[in-house]
């Protein structure tokens, strides 16, 4: 699946720039430019990608095999984010111990949990204490564990299981339901929103992408699309300029502002759907262009997903922690920028180096099951 | 752009006077201090009775660590700054710092209210909502409870948001809080102080570099500008005649 690999590709670079905080490059991503984000590309491309795999495995080895499955792509996924979080915690113990401006001596009480190990760790491991940008991979996991009976039901009837988790994101968002978190607040991505968009992903990779077809045609739908991709592009830009902000009435700002990554704004999602509907009408699943070696970096990236994430959130705090250590002048913002892309490419490139090593190997080892990193097939 | 036109538009209209005086290290954008809300109980305090009284109500970052920390404060320094241009009036800046949340802080209003009778309130808060991960919706309608208590009590109130961390602005979701704040003041007709707009500025201008790990005395530096600043927008927004320049 090529394409979805490109565009998963381009969505791990987009999460990596939006996380080094304070860089120009910052510019390019397209959270700028309207109301939904990377995060979105993210879940959305996961949940198609879990349903075409392990649907597969489920209608061919039946539930209890495919559901094994999945929950062990779970356990490696925790498995990553515990991973993160140490390196998480060794660079903020690091700026913790350094840093002593009288200036910010209040926003420095934010190093006091590193006091109580015994609680935050705990806490860490049970997913409520989760650092500002580790909060996709425990949305990611909770998707996962929820995720066998689901795809059950979405190979019985798609439609009425995309129906009921449509009702359960509009309940959930009606009746403030969420998970709580630590020290206090709920969890950032609300996962009974967000396994919407993630359902919603699978619905499209198990035959739900037809249905809609006549949608993704219809030039109507083209020219409502554009005209709200442009709204949205406005009110974005709006947010980032106060004076092309005083031109927008104050009864669109309230109507639209503020938007709730939260708990998906139907304004994020409503966006994002119409980016992947424009997307899909203009770059079929054959399109020549996808063959193109200059979209090979982005494509071997998204084969890789899960390590290409974790590695782009490592690589998020190293760049951070060049930027603030050395210099944070914009031509160093742009190198970190670029370097932590090459990095990540040449590592995605690594990654497949060695997967054609293992699929070269002694031919008594059985073949190694895809999980999660579908790359037969052409569904999307 | 924003800044750069500002900067355009700001020597076209001063032309020469601008190079005649030094510059002003704590200048920021115009539009970044706006005093496009009035402030009625403050003008009559000034005008009528020649006696301001102004409560600052906010966390450790209105204040500063040590024994002569408070003098240095930015409270201290509007305290000054106000007498020094109301020539005639008796101000006073009582600074109440408290650790706790946007809603915590909402309960003591009252009893302060009562106490010192303010004629304006400077509300600094956010922080640790920030840093606790207070929930959106909670943390609006704390905000909104409070102003709501400050202005139907006769006092003028001014919002005052978190401070430009650098350091540790991105380990917390700062964006959604600070929005708010500003939001939530828009909506009661509330002038925002934006010190996070303003120290952001600072910081890219190069004024004052927030990401240094020492203390080389602009701690003082930064406090002194920041209350006058706050001295321009009571000034400002009060609608009371300078009675000295600012320089």
């Amino acid at each position: 699946m090529p394409r979805l690999d490109l565009f998963r590709g381009i969505a791990l670079w987009l999460i990596f720039l939006d996380h080094i905080p304070f860089n120009v490059v910052n510019w390019v991503t397209i959270r700028n430019y309207g109301f939904s984000d990377a995060a979105e590309i993210f879940v959305f491309i996961s949940g198609y990608t879990a349903a075409f795999v392990y649907g597969r495995a489920m209608r061919e080895r039946g539930p209890i095999a495919a559901g094994a499955r999945i929950l062990k792509r779970g356990w490696q996924v925790y498995v990553a984010h515990v991973f993160l979080f140490v390196i998480y915690l060794a660079e903020i113990s690091y700026v913790g111990a350094k840093f002593d401006n009288p200036l910010f001596a209040e926003e420095f009480n934010l190093f006091g949990f590193l006091r109580s190990p015994d609680v935050i760790l705990t806490q860490a491991l049970v997913l409520k204490f989760k650092p500002v940008n580790m909060d996709v991979l425990p949305l990611y996991i909770v998707l996962l564990l929820s995720f066998p009976p689901l795809l059950w039901s979405l190979l019985r009837s798609p439609n009425l299981a995309l129906l009921g988790s449509g009702i359960l994101y509009v309940v959930a968002r009606k009746f403030g339901w969420n998970l709580p978190a630590f020290p206090a607040g709920k969890w950032y991505f609300n996962p009974f929103a967000w396994q919407f968009l993630f359902v919603f992903g699978a619905w499209c990779a198990l035959g739900g992408a037809q249905q809609v077809a006549s949608l993704i045609k219809s030039r109507t739908v083209l020219v409502l699309s554009v005209a709200y991709l442009l709204f949205a592009m406005v009110m974005t830009l709006a947010g980032h300029f106060p004076r092309m902000h005083q031109l927008i009435p104050t009864w669109i700002d309230r109507l639209v502002n503020p938007v709730d990554k939260t708990n998906l704004d139907p304004l994020r999602l409503l966006h994002f759907a119409i980016l992947a509907l424009v997307t899909v009408r203009f770059i079929p699943r054959d399109w020549p262009y996808l063959k193109w070696s200059g979209f090979r970096p982005a494509i071997i990236c998204g084969e890789h997903s899960l390590e290409i994430f974790c590695l782009g959130i490592f690589l998020s705090f190293a760049g951070h922690f060049l930027l603030v250590e050395i210099s944070n002048r914009a031509w160093m913002q742009i190198l970190v920028s670029l370097a932590g892309i090459v990095i990540m490419v040449v590592v995605a490139w690594i990654m497949s180096w060695y997967k054609k090593l293992d699929a070269r190997g002694p031919k008594s080892l059985p073949p190694q099951p895809a999980a999660g990193r579908p790359l037969a097939g052409d569904a999307a | 752009m924003t800044r750069f036109s500002a900067l355009l538009a700001g020597m076209l209209l001063c032309g020469g006077a601008a190079f005649a005086q030094p510059a002003d290290v704590c200048a920021v954008s115009e539009d970044l201090l706006s005093t496009d809300v009035p402030l009625p109980h403050v003008a009559e305090a000034v005008t009528q009775a020649k006696r301001l009284q102004v409560a600052v109500v906010g966390s450790a970052s209105s204040t500063l660590r040590g024994a002569s920390g408070v003098q240095h404060a930015y409270p201290a320094q509007l305290e000054a700054e106000l007498g020094r241009r109301l020539a005639g009036v008796a101000v006073k800046v009582v600074p109440h710092i408290q650790q706790g949340t946007t809603a915590d802080m909402a309960t003591t209003f009252p009893r302060l209210i009562a106490a010192e009778k303010p004629n304006l309130v400077i509300w600094q808060t956010g922080t640790t909502d920030v840093m606790l991960g207070t929930e959106q919706e909670a943390f609006r309608d704390a905000l909104d409870k409070g102003l709501q208590t400050l202005q139907t009590s006769g006092a003028d109130v001014i919002l005052m948001n978190l401070q430009y961390s650098p350091r540790t602005d991105p380990m917390m979701h700062v964006g959604p809080y600070a929005d708010a704040m500003r939001t939530v003041a828009e909506d009661r007709g509330v002038p925002l102080f934006d010190r996070m707009g303003i120290m952001k500025y600072w910081n890219d201008e190069g004024t004052f570099d927030f990401y240094s790990m020492s203390n080389d005395g602009t701690v003082e530096r930064v406090h002194h500008c920041i209350g006058r600043l706050l001295a321009d927008q009571v000034i400002g927004s009060g609608k009371v005649v300078q009675n000295k320049p600012t320089q």
